[in-house]
């Protein structure tokens, strides 16, 4: 409890110090709001290590092969950082840096889930013959 | 030591945010433009120091 | 289990009065040794035969849940982590939404290999109870004949071993392939919602339902039009079908009641020796698959609950059709089953029991 009210403290600094700066130095208040989103996953890294940890002995207690999870790991991460460095851009006035972004995260998922997507088509490979 | 980052950044640009003022003031509109390039420049580099921290540790998470 | 029918068929002869009820050795040949074991401790009626079956099973019956559980658990495993994102979901821009597509992707992988498995354990199902089948209608068309029905006997034993032979090899060629088609569809329906992926994979279910279902009212009304068939083994027979079509699994169990209800009523104790044992090797033959596949529906329908209390998306519906694909395979293994033994309870009714 006491560290999601520490972190939603952090947020809201960064958020007033990026709004005391807009008026003047504009450039600036959108660095203190990417430190105040770098400030609040360091803080996070230990929470979410042990949530990591948790859902590694989950996926491992099914007993199926967990590289199938790692791909999923990649596009869940590539969604949040786009999403996140999205917004930031629109922040910043920029809503066609902001789209080209989530295309280019698109694309990257779609990278990133190609192991799948090669398994699935050999798997329908097989099964189609057999 | 997460809230220091945010206040050193804010300092940061407070700093040259009132620096830019002056400068502004006083007529000296390049050097205006100079001091927030430099503030920019600075902040950038103690923010890669920290994202970089923040890839590592994602990698070491989820061994990528 | 060889010495206990050797001997049961050897005080059948004692003490029933009439034709040759001593189980032929290929018949009992032709029973797989797995559905042998589970037969274990039959006591040589219908009812004796159907608890000693189902005695054994319910012990295979845990193990079978926890190993299904494993691919059930993985598939809410990844419906979780995507949800976890849901948040972030109420997006800008028309963007495909790709969160949900890897969850897709990894779902249909996890899902494949149990799928291959659980069709290769039907598929094996149903090649044995073809074989069984054939066996079975051997022994009984020889007592028919010996107990006078030559004509009826021999239509009825050559019309249902074509049919099951044509039903073997519709579901070998057309409608297994067509199964892995539709699970492939519906993937690919998840994975691009705004296509019209999703009826097409309504489609080829639909399809492959009314195939199995139209093919067996079709092998009834051969039988009734071929000979005696009594209105038990009729509205069991014509129930089968309906429950088929609607490809729900709770009434595949229907169906088997309904076939050993038609046994209890059309069968005497006479030629009930061959026709029992028949319907009970059947039973047997597919009580291990039934499970298998019947359990994984019923996971699968239920992960489909939790995702979609979980949060929406196209995930819940993915994992549904994914079940659904599971249910087809056990109708069809269940279609073999009501093959034979519809035809065990026309040749019950034949013989005027």
């Amino acid at each position: 409890m006491e560290l999601i009210i520490r972190l939603v403290a952090l947020a809201v600094l960064a958020a007033l110090l990026a709004l005391l700066l807009k008026g003047k130095q504009g450039e600036l208040g959108l660095l203190v709001a990417l430190a105040g989103l770098a400030a609040l996953f360091l803080a996070l890294a230990e929470p979410f290590g042990e949530l990591i940890a948790f859902l590694r002995t989950l996926s491992e207690g099914t007993g199926l092969d967990a590289a199938v999870f790692t791909p999923l790991y990649k596009i869940l991460g590539i969604a949040l950082v786009v999403h996140l460095g999205g917004q930031l851009c629109r922040d910043a006035g920029e809503s066609a840096l902001a789209a080209g972004l989530e295309t280019a995260g698109s694309v990257c998922a779609i990278l990133a889930a190609l192991p799948l997507l090669e398994r699935a088509l050999s798997l329908l490979g097989e099964l189609m013959q057999g | 030591m997460d809230v220091d980052l945010i206040f050193k950044i804010a300092a940061i640009g407070i700093l040259v945010a009132v620096l830019n003022q002056l400068l502004i003031r006083s007529g000296r509109e390049e050097q205006a433009l100079m001091t927030t390039l430099a503030g920019l420049v600075v902040v950038l580099m103690i923010l890669l120091r920290e994202i970089s921290a923040l890839f590592d540790l994602a990698k070491a998470l989820f061994d990528f | 289990m060889r010495y206990w029918l050797c001997l049961f068929a050897a005080l059948a002869l004692l003490c029933l009065p009439a034709g040759a009820v001593e189980l032929p050795k290929e018949l009992t040949d032709a029973l797989p040794s797995q559905a042998e074991r589970l037969l274990e401790g039959e006591t040589g009626d219908l009812l004796g035969g159907v608890s000693a079956l189902w005695g054994n099973l319910r012990q295979e019956a845990g193990k079978i849940l926890r190993s299904r559980l494993k691919t059930a658990a993985g598939v809410l495993f990844t419906v979780l982590l995507c949800g976890m994102l849901g948040g972030l979901r109420d997006g800008n821009g028309a963007v495909p939404d790709f969160v949900p597509m890897g969850g897709a992707l990894v779902i249909a992988a996890l899902t494949a290999s149990s799928l291959k498995n659980l069709v290769g354990l039907g598929w094996e199902a149903m090649e044995a109870t073809s074989v069984f089948g054939k066996a079975l209608l051997g022994a009984l068309a020889v007592s028919l004949a010996a107990g006078g029905a030559v004509q009826t006997a021999s239509l009825q034993q050559v019309g249902t071993v074509l049919f099951g032979t044509f039903l073997l090899e519709l579901i070998r060629r057309l409608l297994l392939p067509l199964v892995y088609l539709y699970a492939a569809t519906v993937t690919a329906a998840a994975i691009a919602p705004e296509t019209p992926l999703r009826s097409l994979a309504e489609a080829i279910r639909k399809a492959v339902s009314w195939a199995l279902g139209g093919s067996l009212a079709a092998f009834t009304l051969y039988l009734t039009l071929t000979g005696a068939v009594s209105g038990a083994a009729d509205q069991a027979a014509v129930r089968a079908a309906k429950a088929v079509l609607s490809g729900t699994v709770p009434v595949v169990g229907g169906i088997l009641s309904d076939a050993a209800e038609t046994l209890l009523a059309g069968a005497g104790v006479l030629r009930g020796g061959i026709g029992i044992f028949g319907t009970l090797g059947v039973l047997a033959i597919c009580a291990y698959p039934f499970l298998h596949l019947g359990i994984q529906y019923l996971l699968y329908r239920g992960a489909g609950f939790l995702a979609e209390a979980a949060g929406g998306g196209p995930l819940p519906k993915l994992i549904g059709g994914l079940g659904s694909a599971f249910a087809l395979v056990l109708g069809m293994t269940a279609s073999c089953a009501a093959v034979i033994i519809v035809a065990i309870a026309a040749a019950m009714g034949a013989a005027g029991l």
